[in-house]
């Protein structure tokens, strides 16, 4: 692996337009990705990633603006998998192939060394099941071997749509300790995905998007600081003092039990002094900061769920 | 490009499909030999203008017999793009190599040279039958010059017709349209203006080579190099049909 040029982002997407027909897929989209960081790529779906990631990696052509990886179109990179790792989730591979067979397809086009088909598959535990032909894997198999040919050059960039599809508990661990040494090392991930927890667990900096537009882009925290949170109360005089908080401006929605319920629209120290003029007994007063799952769905105008839980990833499926 | 085209013999060879392709071939050339040998010289033979195989003259023109198995590499060839389109490996094909044009340079390539392949298994099959017979029979096998080059020319063909199904598919998405596509030209389209107008033969593109590096039949033909020629032309446009297309398309 060649040293990554680090005076410039990883990856710049510049004013990218990419129209279908009549649909315009991603709108002047601009931000970058910074060396030594992993930066999630979030937004509803259909918001536009997989078609940002496409045009990054040269698979679709954009219609206005451009993307660069490592400084360059993807197609002018020399050696291009040996610098930029993806794993696409329309990706597929042939049913007839053994896992090991793709890699090495994909090693000798890419010009890689044939040494490092097992060094990946070792990797991504999947040497048991390498000899095996791809259209009897699990969806987690797939997977792993996705990654695994995303490794494969050792790349210094990587972009994954998806890369937690399919994956088992421990695969989706082991996903988070592998992307965290990787940006450790100084190289860049871009990740999109839909496991908002697994994302707030993995990622330094969000990029969301919604209609093919930038919503918002920054540090996780910094992103979920500006959403409203809420106050958590419980008091045994909970109606009486839900009235005061009303009357003085604030929101409040039903909690856990009759004793509690939540507050918005004031700050927690308000609500404090409001209890305190009702002479209502407090057993608690807690600021809830809010998820993000609650910052994605504000921002992109997504509805939650009705048990307000994140999306549910597909269960991974027995070797068939 | 010699890296590419390895690669594109390697997507062909780590599959199965070839060899039920190239099984299909055999089965039918072997039943086609048989058939014609069982026959030949017989009152039945000379009936359907089977004649009897004596001279090196008569082996030339039956290891012609073998070209049936172009009908399968153009097959092969067919799927060797729109395999990578019905399996969604295409956007891994050219992740790492993402200038297209190349790619499916290799494609036409490689499935040229399985092509050529094929045509000499189907060419060895009518080959050693005779010899067998021959042998059986008593008789010296004839032996010359000419039977490599009726071998070599039954290679071409198949060559040709792989090569031509790798463009085609380039061109076209759709598996199944693009082997319907290049069977009904090879087996109906031309079959249809070949009987209409058999002087048109020459210029199509299957049966014309196919006649021409045979040099059998009774309408006049071009010859061997004049056809070679005319048939690199169509191929030429076929894989700058492809290359366009391949080029300019998004990829899912």
């Amino acid at each position: 692996m060649s040293p990554a040029d680090t005076r410039r982002p990883a990856i710049e997407i510049v004013g990218l337009t990419k129209r279908f027909d009549e649909i315009t897929a991603v709108d002047a989209l601009s931000f970058a990705v910074e060396h030594g960081q992993i930066t999630g790529f979030l937004g509803p779906n259909g918001a536009g990633k997989t078609t940002t990631m496409r045009v990054l990696l040269g698979l679709a052509s954009p219609t206005e603006g451009e993307a660069l990886v490592l400084g360059r179109r993807y197609a002018a990179l020399d050696r291009p998998t040996a610098r930029v790792g993806a794993l696409l989730e329309s990706t597929g591979f042939h049913p007839g192939r053994t896992g090991r067979g793709h890699l090495r397809i994909a090693a000798r086009s890419g010009r890689i060394d044939l040494s490092r088909v097992d060094a990946v598959l070792e990797q991504v535990a999947m040497r048991e099941y390498a000899d095996r032909r791809a259209g009897g894997y699990s969806s987690g198999m797939r997977q792993r071997l996705g990654l695994a040919t995303a490794l494969l050059g050792d790349p210094e960039v990587l972009v994954l749509d998806e890369p937690g599809n399919g994956l088992d508990p421990a695969g989706v661990a082991w996903l988070r300790g592998f992307l965290r040494a990787f940006a450790e090392a100084g190289r860049a991930v871009l990740v999109s995905s839909h496991l908002l927890a697994e994302m707030a667990q993995t990622v330094d900096r969000l990029v969301v998007i919604s209609e093919g537009r930038l919503v918002r882009e920054g540090p996780v925290e910094a992103i979920t600081s500006t959403i409203a949170h809420d106050v958590v109360v419980r008091s045994p005089d909970a109606p009486r003092l839900r009235r005061a908080l009303e009357e003085a401006g604030a929101s409040t929605s039903d909690g856990d039990d009759p004793s509690a319920f939540s507050v918005t629209g004031v700050a927690i120290e308000r609500v404090g002094e409001v209890a305190s003029a009702e002479g209502a007994v407090l057993h608690e007063l807690r600021g809830r900061a809010a998820s993000l799952e609650q910052a994605f769905l504000e921002l992109t105008g997504g509805e939650p769920k009705a048990d307000g839980s994140p999306p549910i990833p597909p269960p991974p499926e027995d070797v068939s | 490009m010699i890296r590419l085209i390895a690669v594109e013999i390697e997507k062909v060879r780590t599959t199965r499909f070839w060899i039920g392709l190239l099984l299909g071939g055999v089965a039918l050339v072997t039943l086609g030999v048989v058939a014609t040998l069982a026959i030949a010289g017989s009152p039945e033979g000379q009936e359907a203008g089977i004649a009897p195989i004596e001279t090196l003259e008569d082996v030339r023109e039956f290891i012609a017999t073998g070209s049936i198995v172009g009908v399968f590499a153009l097959v092969l060839g067919a799927t060797t793009m729109t395999t990578e389109h019905r399996h969604r490996t295409l956007a891994g094909t050219f992740l790492t190599t993402p200038t297209r044009m190349p790619v499916v340079v290799a494609k036409v390539i490689g499935a040229g040279l399985a092509g050529f392949a094929f045509g000499l298994i189907g060419g060895l099959i009518p080959l050693v039958a005779v010899a067998i017979t021959f042998t059986v029979g008593g008789d010296a096998v004839p032996i010359g010059w000419s039977l490599v080059v009726a071998m070599a020319a039954v290679g071409a063909g198949s060559a040709f017709s792989a090569a031509m199904g790798a463009a085609a598919g380039a061109a076209l998405r759709s598996q199944l349209i693009a082997i319907l596509g290049v069977l009904g030209w090879a087996l109906v389209v031309e079959s249809v203006v070949g009987a209409i107008l058999p002087g048109a033969v020459k210029w199509l593109p299957f049966s014309g080579l196919a006649a021409a590096l045979s040099q059998t039949g009774t309408v006049e033909l071009f010859s061997p190099l004049v056809s070679g020629l005319l048939m690199a032309l169509y191929l030429a446009i076929a894989l700058a049909a492809g290359i366009a297309v391949t080029m300019t398309r998004d990829v899912e």
